[in-house]
């Protein structure tokens, strides 16, 4: 186990503990949001943001991979649980903040939300998570219905090995 | 009824299948995984490194894990809970399908650990119960049957051989090889090609490489990688006299009071059968084979079977040690040389041993080895490397992009492996936990971790001199991490063998003091592990126990 991967999961070991400790912060309820993939799409924005040498997040099919994953019995159902449960805390502290959840921001909010919530234990815990996802999505093969024409591995000029897998052979 | 019945098909079970075999006796391989072959693996990372295919659902199938807290407390937690997973490749061939095979032999000072480097307060050092020289020639055997490759050159640890050099020559070398051999020269180091478990051409009807530049972690689909499927399990069921039965579990032993009887185990659908047989091997990897023991009690073995001095699981160790890297930036070279460092597919294939040994206060203190290579070519991984800064803050956005890129297609990480003896203590050991129980009801093992502290100074004194060799070659940024958690893929002990029953499992020939048909071949005998992986000498040691099983079979005529 790597080092930061340990520290992680002893992050996530004390989970809830530690996240209940920062939500304590909200004072008032609000409506949680039913989908929380629309919210996640946002963020992915401001994690990924289009520019010359990167084509959009949106192009990878990082969402539809993320919802695949949900009925992913390989993944863990706590780790599931954290995708969706960030995102709830995410619109908390963005109703915290600005009384507006996350994916009506401007940019500039939205930026200054995600420094925020990385400064706290879940919010960390959580961008990696959607990070270490993301990137599995751009990085798979294209068997799997992300990073489709291979343009995360275009992006980063990346060889896969050989035999890549068919389709009938495909995980899951 | 079989002649003989081995569990486990990885190096330790499948030596005595293929000798056996071969011999015209009849063999059953009993593993818990899938039959997978050349046919079936893929370069797929996703299903590989980050599902984790080849290894049981840890839902269905865990260990629990001890660790001990701030306060000296032990704390356990089980591994579905946890990022623990002690789980190997459970197939047919078992791990040895998913290695590197970087092939290191044990050196003559390696099996008399205690009296060469005396006792070490904290740590149940002793020496081997064989010597090099018994060993040496079932060493030399791997290398001709299961295939190594590599090319023998001469630095202060090389151990006695029997063969001038290896049957077959070094894999496709990386280019950045003469640039390592030109540094240690200068700074006076032995450069050594590491020699590999994969055959650089078609050989012992197997394909050769086709330098796919994944290796480690991924199945072979040329045949190449000397996994115990390709190299011997083929051969062995080509002879008409073995059986596998894959996705088959063995979960209890029966004996008398003097031999083993019958082995009981649950099919891929879940039905108990049981099997009988002259002789047994286990050979399950140390954690499992400990745990069947222990799960198997009875009248003649109250404790387990072979535990009747609480020795069974005793002294597990791992390889101590840990890694490290530098990063070779584009912008500083010439374009001859950035050219070089794109080239994939080809192995660096060089170690460092001159501090197998050294001297520290006027003592001699035994070090170890370390294997240099690239940063594994997985891509998420790579990524997810890149999203912290200096300063342990994520980083996104552009910034992000940037520094992958720069990961990517700007430098090229040159990493290296430091591999030492954990030294065996009290506190590192297998036991059963009855509460918690495996998909089938059995308990599970349960895994109590210590380290010395002793493997983390050797460690860093080793990772130091590899720091120093990445700095002299240009790179940049050069980090290692010598740490006390214990790499899954490399464990041994559990099961000693020697020659005091109080004190060990095994006999000398891996029979069990207290059973005449029992054997144990995977890495559970060693009572060291020396400063190495483990393969080759599990592979070795497999083959020599064949031979005396075959002598007492012979005997029997």
């Amino acid at each position: 186990m790597k080092r930061r991967e340990f520290i992680k999961y002893s992050v996530l070991l004390l989970g809830s503990s530690a996240f209940a400790s920062d939500l304590k912060f909200y004072s008032y309820h609000i409506n949680i949001i039913q989908e929380p993939f629309q919210s996640i799409s946002h963020v992915l924005e401001q994690l990924f943001p289009p520019n010359i040498a990167m084509p959009s997040v949106h192009s990878f099919n990082v969402v539809g991979f993320l919802k695949a994953l949900m009925q992913d019995p390989r993944v863990k159902n706590e780790t599931k649980q954290i995708l969706q449960d960030g995102v709830k805390w995410l619109n908390q502290t963005s109703q915290n903040s600005y009384m507006k959840n996350y994916k009506e921001l401007t940019l500039s909010q939205k930026e200054k939300l995600l420094q925020q919530i990385s400064q706290k234990q879940w919010g960390d815990t959580w961008l990696w998570y959607l990070m270490n996802y993301s990137f599995e999505a751009m990085f798979s093969d294209p068997v799997y219905g992300a990073n489709s024409n291979k343009i995360g591995w275009k992006w980063v000029e990346y060889e896969s090995g050989l035999p890549r897998p068919p389709k009938v052979n495909a995980y899951v | 009824m079989y002649d003989i019945c081995i569990i486990g098909s990885g190096p330790g079970g499948a030596p005595i299948a293929y000798e056996l075999a071969h011999a015209g006796k009849k063999v059953l391989v009993l593993e818990k995984g899938r039959h997978y072959t050349e046919k079936d693996f893929f370069k797929d990372e996703l299903a590989v490194s980050r599902r984790d295919i080849y290894t049981p659902p840890l839902e269905e199938q865990q260990h629990v894990i001890e660790t001990q807290d701030e306060n000296g407390q032990w704390q356990s937690v089980e591994a579905k809970n946890s990022n623990w997973n002690f789980w190997n490749g459970s197939m047919v061939g078992g791990s040895s399908n998913l290695m590197s095979g970087y092939f290191h032999r044990l050196k003559p000072n390696d099996f008399k650990m205690a009296s060469v480097y005396g006792k070490i307060k904290g740590a149940n050092v002793v020496d081997w119960v064989i010597d090099y020289k018994t060993l040496e020639p079932y060493y030399d055997k791997v290398e001709k049957i299961v295939g190594v490759s590599g090319r023998v050159v001469q630095h202060p640890f090389l151990e006695p051989r029997s063969s001038k050099d290896y049957s077959f020559r070094p894999t496709w070398e990386h280019p950045i090889a003469s640039w390592f051999d030109l540094t240690c020269k200068h700074l006076g180091y032995h450069s050594i090609p590491t020699a590999r478990a994969i055959l650089p051409h078609n050989a012992l009807e197997r394909k050769g490489c086709s330098y796919s530049n994944f290796c480690g972690s991924y199945g072979c689909a040329t045949g190449a990688k000397g996994n115990a499927r390709s190299a011997l399990l083929d051969k062995a069921l080509k002879t008409g006299n073995c059986t596998i039965l894959s996705e088959s579990f063995v979960y209890k032993i029966d004996t008398d009071d003097k031999n083993a009887t019958k082995i009981y185990y649950f099919d891929k659908n879940n039905k108990p059968f049981f099997v009988k047989a002259k002789i047994f091997v286990l050979a399950a990897q140390p954690i499992e084979t400990a745990r069947l023991l222990l799960n198997s009690k009875n009248n003649h073995f109250p404790r387990g079977i072979l535990n009747n001095f609480n020795q069974v699981g005793k002294n597990l160790i791992f390889s101590a040690g840990g890694t490290g890297e530098g990063q070779f930036t584009f912008t500083n070279l010439p374009k001859e040389k950035r050219d070089v460092l794109l080239l994939r597919g080809a192995f660096v294939n060089r170690s460092l041993q001159d501090w197998y040994e050294y001297t520290k206060n006027g003592k001699k203190i035994k070090g170890g080895t370390i294997d240099f290579l690239f940063e594994h070519a997985n891509p998420t991984s790579r990524a997810m490397r890149e999203v912290y800064d200096k300063n342990s803050n994520l980083v996104w956005g552009e910034a992000l992009q940037k520094k992958i890129q720069y990961a990517f297609m700007q430098s090229r990480k040159f990493t290296f492996e430091v591999f030492n003896d954990w030294l065996p203590t009290n506190d590192c050991f297998v036991s059963v936990d009855d509460k918690v129980k495996d998909k089938w009801g059995v308990p599970v093992g349960k895994i109590r971790l210590n380290s010395h502290p002793h493997d983390i100074e050797v460690g860093e004194f080793l990772a130091q001199k590899a720091v120093n060799v990445l700095k002299e070659m240009g790179a940049v940024n050069v980090t290692s991490s010598i740490s006390a958690a214990p790499p899954p893929n490399l464990v041994a002990g559990g099961c000693r063998f020697g020659n005091d029953e109080k004190s060990s499992v095994l006999d000398k020939n891996c029979k069990a003091h207290a059973l005449n048909n029992l054997y144990i071949t995977d890495a559970s005998f060693m009572p060291t592990g020396g400063s190495v992986p483990y393969t080759w000498t599990i592979y070795a040691n497999s083959f020599r126990v064949a031979d005396e099983i075959l002598k007492r079979f012979n005997m029997l005529k």
